[in-house]
Parts: C-alpha cells; sequence; structure tokens
C-alpha cells in the first residue's frame, strides 16, 4: 500500500516524465505532435486501399467494401499499444539507469512512463478509427462509451505484463531479443488478421483461454458491430487485475537486484 | 532530534558472473554471489544546523555513504534514520535528460524531488537566477559546460527548501565566483538549521565548514569527531603514504646488535620526555609545547668526547625534513657520565615546538667534530604528533602580525 502512496505522491513527475516520452519521439521534427496522428490515419487509409480496392477482401457477414480495413485496425491498433507497452517496458530500466540509480523516484514509475504513453497513442488511433467507421460504415452507437474500460483493462493487461518483463529483460538479456518474436506470434495466433470463424473447431476452447482474443473482440464489438461485449470481457478483466497485482510483486520483489545489472 | 542517525550501516555489493545467477539465488535460496563490503559498522549523527565532513582516499566509500544518505540506494544491513527531506548533489546532474532545455529540466528535477506544479511554478525564477543561465535555460542542457551543468543542479537541488542537504565534490567544478555563492547559501542553510553532509578532496574547506568529521578507510570510519582533529589524522595518513623515502624505524636495540668492536662510538638511547602518552602508543604534542628529547651515546675510551657529537633533525612522514640542528653547529660539547668517561649524554630540548598538525620522527645522527664521518645512526625514531589548535596550514606555525597599511 505504501507503495502505491509512494507512487501518487509523484504524480506531477509522472505527468512530465510522460510529457517528456511523448515528445522526446518527435522533438526536433518538423510535423512534431502531428506525427502522432498522421502514423494511424496513413494506416488507415493504406490499409482501406489495400484490402477493399485492390485486394477487395470480403469477410463473410461484412459486405462493405471497407469493412475489412476496419475490421483489422480495430483490433490491431489495441494490439500495437499492448505491444508497444511490452516492448517499451523490458527496455526501460535500461534507458532509465541513471533515473533509477540518480534519483529517488520509486522504481515502479520507471517502467510505467512508457507504458502510459501508449494510451495517448492509443486514443488517437482509436478516435480515427470510431471516425473513419461512422463516415465509410454509418456505423455508431452508445456501446462506444465503453471502449475508456477497455483502454484501461488493456493497459491492466499491459502493465502487469509490462513489469514481469522489465527486470526479466535484465537478467535474461536474450528476453529482449525474443520479445518481439513472441509478440508476432501472439498476433498471429489470436484473430485479429482473420474472423474466429475461420478457426477450425479443435482450436476453439484454446482460442478461448486467449486474454487477448476477448479483449480485441470487445473493442470490434463496440466499434464495428455496436454491440454489448461477449462475456469473456469478465474473464480477461479478472485475468488482468490478477496478474497486474502478481506484476507488482514481482517487479519490487526482483527491482532491487535487477539495479545491480544496468 | 538528530537529522541523521546511522547505526551500524553497511553497504554490500554483489557480483555475479551473470544476471541470472541473482535471479536463480532468489527463487533457489543458493548463493551465487561474491560480496564485496564497501560500508562496513557506519555509525553516526548529524544534528540539525550542523555540517559533517566526509573524507577518505578513493574507493574508502564515500560514495556509497553519500548515496545511502540521499536515498538512491539501500543499506545491506544497519539502520538510517533520516528526519526531513534530503535534496543531494551526487553526481554531475544525475537525473538531468540531456536533450531537454534546462528549464524543463527545472520541472523535472523539482517534480521528482516530490514537488506539485504549484510549488515548482513558484520557484522556477528564483533557480533560474541563481544558477545565472540566463537565456541558456531554453537550451538543451546536453550543450551546457560542466560549469552550467553543476549551477543548474545546485539551484535545483538547494530551492527546495531540503532539511538535509548532501553535497558531493561536485561543487568544484563551477568558478570561484559560483563556489562563494553556493558556500554562502550553504552557510545560510547551517544558520537556518538545516543539516549539512559535505564531501569533499580539500581537506582545507572541510576543515573550514565543518564542526565535525568523518573519515572512511576502506569502508569504516577510521577516526570521527572534531574536523581538525579527524583531518589532522587523515592528513598524517595521506603524508604516510606520499612520503619520498621509506626509513623503517631503526630501534635501539637492532643497533646494539650490530658489530660494536666496529664502531668507535654509537647510540644506546633516544627518547622524549615529559611527553603525554596515549592510547595508541604515538606522543602527541599541542603547537608551542616544549619539547624534549634525551639522546644517550657510548664512545671508545681512545676516542676524545669532543670528537663525538649529535645532530638531530626533525621529519614529517611524509619525508619532509622540518628542521635541523647539530651539537657542532651550536658549540655544544656532550656530557660525560660521572662513574663512566665513556657514557655521553646530552638533553635537546625547544622550548616552543612550533610545528603544526602532522605525524614526526626523529633521525638522530652520531657523527664526529668535522661533522663527515658518521659513526652511527637511529633513524625515523621517537614518534610523535603535533596537533594544531587553529586552521593555519603549513608545516611551521610563524610568529606574525598584522598591521594597517601606511
Amino acid at each position: 500500500m505504501t507503495i502505491v502512496k509512494n507512487v501518487f505522491s509523484h504524480t506531477h513527475a509522472l505527468r512530465l516524465l510522460i510529457a517528456r516520452d511523448l515528445s522526446s519521439r518527435y522533438k526536433g521534427t518538423i510535423l512534431g505532435v502531428f506525427w502522432l496522428f498522421l502514423q494511424p490515419l496513413m494506416m488507415v487509409v493504406v490499409y482501406s486501399f489495400v484490402f477493399s480496392v485492390i485486394m477487395k477482401v470480403r469477410i463473410p457477414g461484412m459486405e462493405n467494401s471497407y469493412h475489412f480495413a476496419l475490421y483489422l485496425m480495430t483490433a490491431m491498433m489495441p494490439f500495437f499499444a499492448f505491444q508497444d507497452a511490452i516492448l517499451a517496458a523490458s527496455n526501460s530500466l535500461f534507458t532509465g539507469s541513471s533515473l533509477l540509480h540518480k534519483s529517488t523516484l520509486p522504481a515502479l514509475l520507471i517502467p510505467l512512463v512508457p507504458m502510459l504513453t501508449t494510451v495517448v497513442t492509443e486514443i488517437i488511433a482509436l478516435v480515427i478509427i470510431v471516425l473513419a467507421t461512422f463516415l465509410l460504415l454509418k456505423q455508431v452507437s452508445w456501446y462506444l462509451l465503453l471502449l475508456p474500460v477497455l483502454i484501461l483493462i488493456r493497459l491492466c493487461l499491459s502493465i502487469a505484463m509490462g513489469y514481469m518483463v522489465a527486470t526479466l529483460s535484465v537478467f535474461i538479456q536474450d528476453l529482449r531479443q525474443a520479445l518481439g518474436l513472441l509478440l508476432t506470434v501472439l498476433m498471429f495466433l489470436t484473430p485479429i488478421l482473420y474472423p474466429v470463424s475461420m478457426i477450425p473447431a479443435e482450436f476453439i476452447p484454446m482460442n478461448n483461454l486467449n486474454p487477448m482474443y476477448h479483449l480485441l473482440d470487445a473493442y470490434r464489438a463496440v466499434i464495428l458491430r455496436g454491440e454489448m461485449p461477449d462475456i469473456g470481457l469478465v474473464y480477461v478483466a479478472g485475468f488482468s487485475v490478477a496478474m497486474l497485482f502478481f506484476g507488482i510483486y514481482f517487479f519490487q520483489k526482483t527491482i532491487t537486484r535487477a539495479k545491480d545489472f544496468v | 532530534m538528530s537529522a541523521l542517525i546511522a547505526t551500524d550501516l553497511a553497504k554490500a555489493y554483489r557480483r555475479y558472473n551473470k544476471p541470472i545467477d541473482s535471479l536463480k539465488e532468489m527463487l533457489f535460496r543458493r548463493q551465487y554471489h561474491e560480496q564485496f563490503w564497501a560500508l562496513n559498522g557506519v555509525s553516526f549523527r548529524c544534528e540539525p544546523g550542523e555540517v559533517l565532513g566526509v573524507v577518505g582516499d578513493n574507493g574508502a566509500g564515500k560514495s556509497s555513504l553519500l548515496k545511502l544518505l540521499a536515498g538512491t540506494m539501500q543499506p545491506t544491513q544497519g539502520e538510517l534514520i533520516v528526519n526531513g527531506r534530503v535534496s543531494a548533489i551526487l553526481e554531475l546532474g544525475s537525473g538531468f535528460h540531456p536533450d531537454f532545455t534546462g528549464l524543463e529540466n527545472i520541472h523535472l528535477g523539482c517534480a521528482m524531488l516530490g514537488l506539485s506544479a504549484a510549488q515548482i511554478a513558484a520557484k522556477v525564477d528564483d533557480i533560474i537566477d541563481f544558477s545565472e543561465l540566463a537565456d541558456f535555460i531554453h537550451q538543451p542542457v546536453k550543450t551546457y559546460s560542466s560549469g552550467m551543468f553543476v549551477r543548474l543542479a545546485f539551484s535545483v537541488v538547494t530551492s527546495v527548501d531540503p532539511d538535509i542537504l548532501v553535497v558531493d565534490e561536485a561543487l568544484s567544478v563551477g568558478d570561484q565566483h559560483f563556489q562563494k555563492k553556493s558556500m554562502d547559501r550553504m552557510m545560510a542553510f547551517k544558520d537556518q538549521g538545516k543539516a549539512l553532509v559535505f564531501c569533499s578532496h580539500s581537506l582545507y574547506h572541510v576543515k573550514a565548514l565543518c564542526k565535525r568529521a568523518i573519515w572512511l578507510d576502506k569502508g569504516v570510519i577510521q577516526a570521527q569527531g572534531n574536523s581538525g582533529e579527524v583531518i589532522d589524522q587523515y592528513n598524517d595518513h595521506i603524508r604516510m603514504q606520499n612520503r619520498v623515502s621509506v626509513a623503517k624505524p631503526v630501534q635501539s636495540e637492532s643497533v646494539e646488535k650490530t658489530d660494536k668492536g666496529q664502531l668507535t662510538a654509537y647510540l644506546v638511547d633516544a627518547s622524549l620526555l615529559r611527553a603525554k602518552q596515549t592510547g595508541d602508543d604515538v606522543v602527541i604534542y599541542e603547537t608551542g609545547d616544549v619539547f624534549r628529547v634525551k639522546v644517550v651515546a657510548r664512545k671508545q675510551g681512545s676516542l676524545a668526547v669532543d670528537d663525538v657529537h649529535i645532530g638531530i633533525v626533525i621529519k614529517r612522514n611524509d619525508g619532509v625534513q622540518c628542521f635541523g640542528a647539530s651539537t657542532i653547529l651550536d658549540g655544544v660539547s656532550l656530557f660525560a657520565d660521572e662513574r663512566d668517561k665513556n657514557q655521553l649524554g646530552v638533553i635537546y630540548e625547544i622550548a616552543e615546538l612550533n610545528l603544526l598538525s602532522g605525524h614526526y620522527s626523529l633521525d638522530i645522527w652520531l657523527i664526529d667534530n668535522t661533522s663527515v664521518h658518521i659513526y652511527n645512526a637511529m633513524k625515523s625514531c621517537c614518534e610523535f604528533k603535533v596537533r594544531q589548535p587553529g586552521t593555519e596550514v603549513g608545516v611551521i606555525y610563524l610568529e606574525h602580525q598584522w598591521s594597517a597599511p601606511i
């Protein structure tokens, strides 16, 4: 509990560090903050063009030609946010080693900063996707109000995993290399590029255990289908919160040892 | 209430072959590391309004101690009680982000010390003012010189109104003007009843600034207490390492073992008279005390008394010869014992021993009346220390006065 209180007493530092993290990416660029919007915007345009105009990919039950591109983006953007958070967390202790050693900032904040930053990029991407869905598919619903909850669950899951990989990558350097690979495998195993209906029946129970599937499907439910997310979302929420406690516990338990090596 | 109370503080660094070993150690509860104690059994107190100096050679554990005080590192053993907010300048610009401007770093630095946005806004102008960075405050700190860096760091760290200020060597980077300014600010802190821990290789500064000091050597406290005394002891230690000629003390007994048939005269004994003996067996004088040495020699019957003389040189432990005199120069003869004509003796007296603090010894020479031939010598015998009441520097106290210019 004191740990959490300690983190909250540094909220202003946290805000500044997040602002610094965001602006450092675009510092010195001509377009500056505009890059934050440009990236997801370009993806919507390029995906729509490739999948809807050139390849004309159609998924059963989705008749509009722009449907597939948006279908892809809706799941992909939160997944990318998750991926960015994990990768940033695994590097955080290395890049933040001077903060870790030379300031009295709680160590818990160091991986937290880049992970919280992913919320900003995720929100911008989601706003663009929601607008595009409205413009191209004429789809909008009150269920969009659930998006903050989904983002929060996504964040919980990211932070839980992020805290674990943050110190583990110090002890096992190979993990930083392996993470990119593992995340790609996870992306392809989760129905992001294909609908869940294409999964062979014998793999369905396995897929149902994948929290990422339920989470990303909830994004699609509220944005594309305009319906209440599946009950699986409760499973993800519970899983994320449980993992979050374990992740913080694990991080606190290992951080003093990890400090010796960065 | 003391500002800092350290009880039996110890810090061990662990060395692992591979990082994974540390994780294995935690999981399997088996030892995979070699330990290196950077600090061991360090206990001290620091009261509000006190300046505590920390001195010691490189690698003595000073930095480790300061990091523990600053809270950037946790002790392995022992207890450290800190009453109040600690602010520290440890290494140059710790926590500063090179790509960000001085101003951004002020905000960040203050926020990391736990200040709110409003509190920071109220202080920013003062900080910029004190740092004298003017327009450079809008430049990224990576373009700063080391002097600009330390000015900014010092301004930030001292502006947050700490109760305990920990200052490392860093300050020596600033120019004379800024050093004076920062020194004044530190003194003002002291007067406001804040505690200061000051670590420096400039022993003069430590002696002048601090009332109390700690001398760390190989991770343990060698001495602590009145800064003058601690610094004097540390100086003795430094000079010992830097001494020019390494002369082992020759005891009078070993002289006796040499073949006395070859010598026509030899030294029997030399001892300091009426000296206060202290615990560690080394005699201590205060500057200005009476200093007396009794020297006894033996000559062969064939040798005339006039042909045996004694020279005494006072030598500091770094090899500096402070003063030497001989019975020839002063035209004195040795005194023969009434019962044994071949037993010669003399007492060498200095009415006011005006040496400054240091660790000294005597070289005693037994010479003939041409002062060319040496019968016998005792080197580095009669060790003694001198402690001075003031903070004058040098080897010897010279009488002086100051007066108005014409």
